[in-house]
């Protein structure tokens, strides 16, 4: 039998906001089913842009996305839930104006049948939240938001689901807590990419990582190879010292 | 006292049905459409060609008008949204495409608005029209004299607003419509097709606009200008409600309506365009973000 | 001679729309902001010069029977006085408010001169008011070219000002604020200041186009306050390229050429009483104008020129 077919797959992509100038400069990445794969690097470095790039919000230029070995390339970003694919921006990801329920009733959209039991689920998952469910979205705390952002994205069903930095503007502890949150949703069979700035915290639920600079990786491997290694450490402290030992 | 409350709601029914459609159109396709006052009267024009072709406006129950005008207000509202969308996709779709300014849409707006308005003098000329001639004795409602049309106006648009309330809030392309409103980003990550959205908007802003055209056609008269005489009144209704949603735009119709039966009433008539602008002037000042609006 | 004196004519008034068409695009051009309200700073300035220079009416507001050259210094103050007022709340905030304020100002200032008879005559205007080198000039042709000559060096005047101004820092200043409605918010209070010089200079402009008009005709009334002739300076401006000064003036003049040629044309092959629509079709067409400069050549005939290289522009 040949190798499992992964389950995003990016080969040589080339993406920008504007043609001629690419923020992606060929990158190239892969997910098997089930991981949870984080993709690191300084401010600035495209790891946004990927993410973007496979969910449709910015062209891909030339290259390949394939999810679970059919091509997504250029598929507009409405068709991707249909595609099973989930993405959580890192800002204004969530429905400010709209309640907590509102939000999540927007998530299940694409199957409204099944809206009620998908959102027990999510009560059940992220208990908070049903505690919360008639306030509007705009005056929950950043964690809480975090949460229904997430469970949006989920209602959906999604088997791969793209978070750009979670951890963006939390307390160390609530950065612990929705990865934790992260680690529960993968036990439900969910394939996740996180893009992180935090890479201390992100490593420490993922199986493998890749650093981006410049567009292109710089380096990849598993979550303790990168944790390890003195060049990523250097990468992001400026001094050869390991992310951890 | 009561009389100007009255008046003021049936300006305001007008003001309403149209703010409405402006609100929406302004909250997803994120411009001010200087075009919403002549969808009104367009829409009034459709109505006349179909009371034309029947040859009258009928009459039942003791109304100025029946079924004719009644098929004519459908015909109307279907073929007022049919021009907004063919401008959408011929206009306003390639603008937007193009990655337009906003001020690109404000400036071909307002040179559609100045299109339609000289195709409908083209076409049926500056002199006023009507429905029907037929007068209809005022009702006597406890000391408040109403025209039976003007009763008919107020009813519909309550109406109206309730159904767009109900269909905002309780159906999947209403909930999808609030919320390309907020963040059209994060609603197509949802699976929500926006361009379908954007149609639906033009479809309801532009009808409710019609229907707007029609009633006024009914309880005043119908001329060329008809809806550009209430573009200020309801840009004025949309900046007092806060531009962030329907309610605050119905709340700001009904100021204006009443603002105008009082200087109607105890100023001047003739400035009762003016009376909205200085409303608008006055909330500016005061409260940037109107009155339902949230801080920005 | 007939040709000539009609060139003459149809100058003075292209030059006049040219000054208003300059205003415009100091504010929307090189500054970003929008004014839907063209015709009511024309108008302030129309009004203000026939009540500096005109005689004194019994039955209005009573002219002093000033020089018209005090008429045109007025106006620009009085117009920009009034952008000042309504440019205060609204210019801090998006577009969208400032685009529906001028509006706004524009129709109250037309209902005003319609309305408040005992000082503006309503719609039978103000008359009678003084031509400069119409006594001089000896003939109606003389005293048209002496005004042409007058409009003209106005125009340039007024245009390398502006030149001079946009290259300045000052003049960079407006781009950044041109460019980004975000960025410029970071600028905070700079960019409210220039955003409101601009638009309180840009109005006056305006008003001096509608001082030039007044003393050209010798009458204003509420007839010269449409909302056509906003119209008619947005597709000068667009047509002549938004951003290029010189640009404005070629739009002015290309728009209001083809505006008075349909007119001779349509009056010649429409059937005579069919004058409404002939007004009607002139209007749909440079509507038409409009909208295809808009979507097919944004940048106008002439484009604004950059200082900056275009893959600076490019960078997000």
């Amino acid at each position: 039998m040949s190798a499992p077919v992964p389950h995003l797959a990016v080969d040589d992509l080339v993406a920008g906001y504007v043609p001629d100038v690419p923020i992606l400069r060929g990158m190239t990445l892969s997910v098997a089913t089930g991981e949870i794969v984080t993709v690191l690097g300084p401010n600035g470095a495209g790891k946004s842009t990927l993410v973007k790039a496979v969910a449709g919000l910015v062209p891909a230029r030339s290259g390949e996305i394939r999810v679970k070995g059919g091509s997504i390339r250029g598929l507009a970003t409405h068709r991707l839930v249909a595609a099973g694919v989930a993405y959580v921006p890192q800002t204004e990801n969530v429905f400010t104006r709209l309640s907590v329920e509102e939000n999540l009733e927007l998530g299940g959209l694409s199957a409204p049948a099944e809206v009620r039991a998908r959102m027990a689920e999510m009560y059940a998952l992220f208990p908070d939240l049903a505690r919360l469910r008639r306030l509007a979205a705009g005056r929950l705390s950043g964690g809480q938001r975090q949460m229904v952002a997430v469970a949006r994205a989920l209602m959906a069903r999604p088997h791969l689901i793209m978070l750009d930095e979670p951890s963006a503007g939390l307390s160390p502890k609530l950065t612990e807590m929705v990865f934790q949150k992260l680690e529960e949703v993968r036990r439900t069979g969910v394939t996740l990419l996180v893009v992180e700035q935090n890479a201390r915290a992100a490593l420490a639920i993922s199986d493998r990582g890749y650093v981006l600079a410049e567009g292109r990786q710089r380096f990849t491997g598993t979550a303790r190879e990168l944790l390890s290694s003195p060049e990523v450490g250097e990468l992001y402290l400026g001094t050869r010292t390991r992310l951890a030992s | 006292m009561m009389q100007v409350i009255a008046d003021g709601l049936v300006a305001a029914s007008f003001i309403t049905l149209g703010v409405v459609g402006l609100s929406m159109i302004y909250n997803i396709l994120n411009f001010p459409t200087f075009a919403q006052g002549d969808h009104i009267a367009v829409g009034a024009y459709f109505a006349l060609g179909v009371v034309a072709l029947a040859g009258t406006a009928g009459s039942v129950a003791g109304l100025s008008f029946g079924w004719p005008l009644i098929l004519g207000l459908f015909c109307a509202a279907v073929l007022t949204a049919v021009v907004a969308l063919a401008l959408d996709r011929a206009i306003f779709a390639q603008l937007r495409r193009r990655d337009a300014s906003r001020i690109s849409l404000i400036m071909a707006s307002f040179g559609v608005a100045l299109m339609l308005r000289y195709m409908i003098v083209m076409a049926a000329g500056h002199d006023p029209h009507y429905y029907a001639f037929a007068i209809t004795p005022a009702l006597n409602l406890g000391g408040v004299r109403i025209q039976p049309n003007e009763l008919i106006s107020i009813a519909v648009t309550v109406a109206m607003v309730v159904g767009l309330h109900l269909f905002l809030t309780r159906t999947w392309l209403g909930r999808s419509m609030r919320a390309v409103s907020e963040n059209p980003t994060l609603a197509r990550v949802n699976g929500i097709d926006v361009g379908r959205v954007v149609r639906w908007t033009w479809i309801i802003g532009a009808g409710m606009a019609a229907v707007a055209g029609v009633l006024l056609g009914v309880v005043v008269q119908i001329h060329p200008f008809m809806g550009f005489e209430l573009l200020l009144p309801m840009f004025a209704a949309l900046i007092v409600g806060g531009m962030t949603n329907i309610y605050g735009a119905v709340l700001g119709a009904v100021l204006i309506g009443l603002a105008e039966a009082l200087t109607i009433r105890y100023l001047a008539p003739e400035y009762r365009q003016a009376v909205s602008f200085i409303a608008v002037f006055v909330v500016l000042m005061v409260r940037p973000q109107g009155i339902l609006g949230e801080k920005p | 001679m007939d040709v000539l004196s009609y060139l003459v004519f149809f100058l003075v008034v292209a030059g006049i729309y040219a000054v208003a068409t300059l205003g415009l695009n100091l504010q929307w051009g090189f500054t970003g902001i929008m004014n839907v309200g063209v015709v009511g700073f024309f108008g302030v300035g129309a009004y203000t010069a026939a009540y500096v220079t005109g005689p004194n009416y019994p039955d209005a507001f009573g002219g002093f029977g000033l020089h018209p050259l005090v008429g045109y210094l007025a106006a620009m103050v009085v117009s920009g006085a009034v952008a000042f007022v309504v440019g205060l709340p609204t210019i801090r905030l998006k577009h969208d408010f400032l685009a529906i304020g001028t509006f706004g100002i524009a129709i109250c200032i037309q209902l005003v001169a319609m309305n408040w008879k005992s000082a503006t005559r309503g719609f039978d205007g103000l008359h009678s008011l003084p031509k400069p080198f119409a006594a001089a000039a000896g003939s109606p042709f003389a005293a048209n070219l002496a005004y042409l000559v007058m409009v003209v060096a106005i125009i340039l005047l007024v245009t390398l000002a502006l030149e001079r101004m946009v290259r300045s820092p000052w003049g960079r200043m407006l781009r950044a604020v041109r460019e980004d409605e975000t960025a410029s918010a970071a600028l905070g209070k700079d960019a409210f200041r220039v955003r409101l010089q601009t638009f309180v200079m840009g109005s006056g402009l305006m008003g001096l186009s509608g001082a030039l008009y007044a003393n050209f005709t010798g009458f204003v009334s509420p007839q010269d306050l449409l909302p056509i002739f906003t119209f008619q300076v947005f597709v000068m401006l667009v047509v002549g390229g938004s951003g290029n000064n010189w640009g404005a003036i070629l739009g002015a003049v290309v728009i209001w050429g083809l505006w008075t040629a349909t007119e001779t044309v349509l009056s010649a092959l429409l059937p005579p009483g069919l004058q409404q629509q002939v007004a009607a079709v002139r209007i749909v067409m440079v509507g038409l104008i409009l909208v295809a400069m808009l979507l097919l050549r944004p940048q106008g005939l002439l484009p604004e020129r950059r200082n900056v290289s275009p893959e600076a522009r490019l960078k997000p």
